[in-house]
């Protein structure tokens, strides 16, 4: 029995006025021979701002991000950005 | 005295002699079947039950105990439904307005801070940098670190980037305590009397604030302010 460690997106969600793509990564470790998941809920997370670099994003998070992001976001977001600096 | 015709059978009853529906409780009387005469597998005793499948089980949930208005849950977790979670309306309420007394989520995990500048994001290069939060119902808390090899080309206000859940719309306001190592503040405009994250509002950034006596406080300018080996501990409390 060899084991691995696997990294999978197991959740992504849109939230907020600026539709923030938040993915939670779930690091698993697994028997390599038979696929068993022996341990999981080792969490890493990560936020995608509407505009952000896609390229290096799973397909799926990319799909979502696209289909969300819609110009009108981008520019508010980057508006809501500005007025943050006091 | 001879039987006319076939002469009567001797045999038990079985199941097929008695239709179905055949014998009610008007039938029997009070008591007539007790447990010891059912036919069915295990052992019937104070502490089990009767189950459908015809079988004596043991009363109550495997890993679970009960007793003095408590329950126990002695090995498992206790898995609720996303959207449900514990519900502590019943307990007293403070002065302020209730959004909720429901305690619907908890996580802890690992996010991987970043540093840039606001108006040009630059061009990092990272020693070493980590960060954790747990997350109880809609509050954040979590702590990073951050030690810097350099950051080039970096123009604006000096930002903390990569916090795990985007801030609540409401969250101006919210400030973030930060430790610094070898900064130079002397970098900072003048030198600040102190520096303070600020954590904007719908985002999942911290700008970096100085804050100097007598003077209006302004984002600290990133271009100047991190070189070599310099080190920022920050950690904040923020809803989403």
């Amino acid at each position: 029995m060899a084991l691995v460690e696997k990294t999978i997106v197991d959740k992504i969600e849109v939230v907020g006025d600026f539709k923030h793509v938040q993915v939670r990564q779930d690091n698993l470790i697994v028997d390599d021979d038979t696929d068993e998941i022996k341990s999981r809920g080792n969490f890493h997370r990560y936020v995608l701002s509407p505009g952000d670099d896609l390229s290096d994003q799973p397909d799926d998070v990319a799909a979502i991000a696209n289909a969300v992001w819609t110009d009108e976001i981008i520019a508010a977001y980057a508006a809501h950005q500005a007025e943050q600096m006091v | 005295m001879p039987y006319v015709g076939p002469a009567p059978s001797n045999r038990l009853a079985s199941a097929a002699d008695i239709e179905a529906g055949a014998v009610d409780s008007s039938e029997l009387a009070s008591g007539a079947v007790d447990i010891a005469h059912l036919s069915a597998t295990g052992t019937a005793s104070s502490s089990t039950f009767l189950r459908g499948d015809n079988s004596f089980a043991s009363a109550g949930l495997t890993g679970v105990t009960t007793g003095s208005g408590n329950v126990t849950i002695t090995s498992g977790n206790l898995i609720v439904a996303s959207g449900n979670g514990v519900d502590f309306s019943a307990t007293s309420d403070g002065t302020g307005t209730d959004s909720s007394e429901l305690l619907d989520d908890y996580e802890e995990g690992t996010f991987t801070p970043t540093m840039y500048g606001d108006t040009t994001a630059g061009t990092p290069n990272y020693d070493a940098r980590g960060g954790a939060y747990t997350k109880i119902g809609q509050l954040v808390h979590f702590t990073c670190y951050i030690r810097m090899n350099s950051l080039t080309s970096a123009a604006g206000a000096l930002c903390i980037g990569g916090l795990p859940y985007t801030s609540n719309s409401n969250s101006v306001g919210t400030l973030c305590p930060l430790l610094t190592d070898t900064v130079a503040w002397t970098n900072v405009e003048g030198g600040a009397d102190y520096l303070m994250g600020n954590l904007w509002a719908s985002d999942t950034v911290v700008g970096i604030m100085e804050v100097t006596d007598d003077a209006a406080w302004a984002y600290v300018e990133s271009a100047a302010a991190i070189a070599s080996t310099d080190q920022i501990y920050l950690s904040g409390s923020y809803r989403v």
